[in-house]
């Protein structure tokens, strides 16, 4: 295989995988959402913190605040503006009884569902794999 | 139309336009907390506010994302929403049938009295305001006997000062409806979206949780307010 031919196959590669793991992440997102605000009340950028904090997750600011807005539609969530001390209102969300429950749920689900896949994987990557475990 | 460079009103100002159909309250509420995020990113990380902006990302994909799941189901057949289709594409057009004669009509008027103004300036002899007895109107030099001219040493301010206005008011009507076409565009064109009776009962208890929130801003107002 021609030079040129092997990079734009890979770079296509590239590509594919980021849309993969943009997918990936964004699939997650609505669980981490639910799972920052476990601890309790928050607000939109403690809340981005809290998954920057702890994963890797938040590709773009912006796509964390439509899923609070899509949560709290769904009942999982509810808000409330709060005067700040820095000046200006900030919306502040907490977990509903049935949020909590999804978030449980999803958790759940997470958990099964990464220890079979890591399971697969595991002869992929075995150093890796074993800082997993 | 407020001009600005601004570059939090230039991002907020796309974002709304973006943003799909909503109640008041809600666009406001969205707005307001995007707003805050902002100040907060500012405040907390000492960030500028276009680097604060680009870590939001673009404001057209993320007032994409509130297009996704709000008070609708997709998966569902229904006849309602294939109506909805045509519907939207019937709204188009027409707002581009609007587009085309406020266009036509209001840059006509506009440009008429411009001419008006320079005919005035060049040939102020033949250039006149008249009315008969009858309630005929005319303009030029070959009016009947019985006319009487009117505005005349106004005519030229009078002339620009409507030129102008018609101009202005052509212009922003043309953006309003630009703006709306392009919504209804959309809905002609974006995915499918099926009202449910769940989607019903979301939009419920959505506006009473509006109803709940705009309760709330307007307790802090006042509670502001008070301590001021």
């Amino acid at each position: 295989m021609p030079a040129e031919d092997l990079n734009g196959s890979r770079h296509h590669r590239g590509s594919d995988l980021d849309r993969w793991e943009a997918q990936l992440r964004k699939g997650c997102l609505e669980m981490a959402v639910l799972a920052a605000l476990a601890p309790g009340r928050n607000y939109g950028l403690e809340i981005i913190r809290a998954l920057e904090r702890y994963s890797d997750l938040v590709l773009s600011e912006g796509t964390v605040y439509p899923i609070l807005n899509r949560l709290r539609e769904d009942g999982l969530l509810t808000s409330s503006w709060v005067e700040s001390e820095t000046g200006h209102p900030r919306k502040y969300y907490s977990l509903t009884r049935l949020g909590y429950e999804r978030a449980i749920r999803m958790a759940e689900v997470w958990m099964q569902f990464t220890s079979g896949v890591n399971a697969l994987i595991r002869p992929l990557l075995p150093e890796q794999m074993e800082k997993v475990r | 139309m407020i001009m600005t460079n601004d570059p939090l009103e230039m991002y907020m100002g796309r974002f709304q336009a973006n943003l799909p159909s909503m109640t008041l309250a809600e666009r406001q509420d969205i707005v307001d907390e995007i707003r805050s995020h902002v100040h907060d990113r500012v405040a907390a990380y000492g960030l500028s506010i276009p680097e604060v902006l680009e870590r939001l990302g673009p404001p057209e994909m993320v007032a994409g994302e509130y297009h996704r799941g709000n008070l609708v189901v997709r998966e569902r057949f229904s006849l309602l929403a294939l109506l909805r289709i045509p519907f939207a594409a019937v709204v188009t057009a027409l707002h581009g049938l609007f587009f085309a004669v406020i266009a036509l009509y209001g840059y006509a008027g506009a440009l008429a009295c411009f001419g008006l103004l320079i005919a005035r300036m060049l040939f102020p002899e033949q250039t006149a305001l008249w009315m008969t007895q009858d309630w005929d109107f005319g303009m030029g030099a070959d009016r009947p006997p019985d006319a009487t001219v009117f505005l005349e040493n106004w005519l030229q301010p009078i002339a620009f000062g409507a030129g102008a206005v018609l101009f202005g008011l052509t212009t922003l009507l043309l953006q309003r409806t630009w703006r709306s076409m392009k919504r209804w565009y959309r809905r002609a064109t974006g995915p499918l979206e099926v009202p449910t009776l769940s989607g019903a009962r979301k939009a419920v208890s959505s506006l009473w949780k509006e109803f709940l929130d705009a309760r709330s801003r307007l307790m802090r107002v006042r509670t502001g307010w008070q301590n001021s």
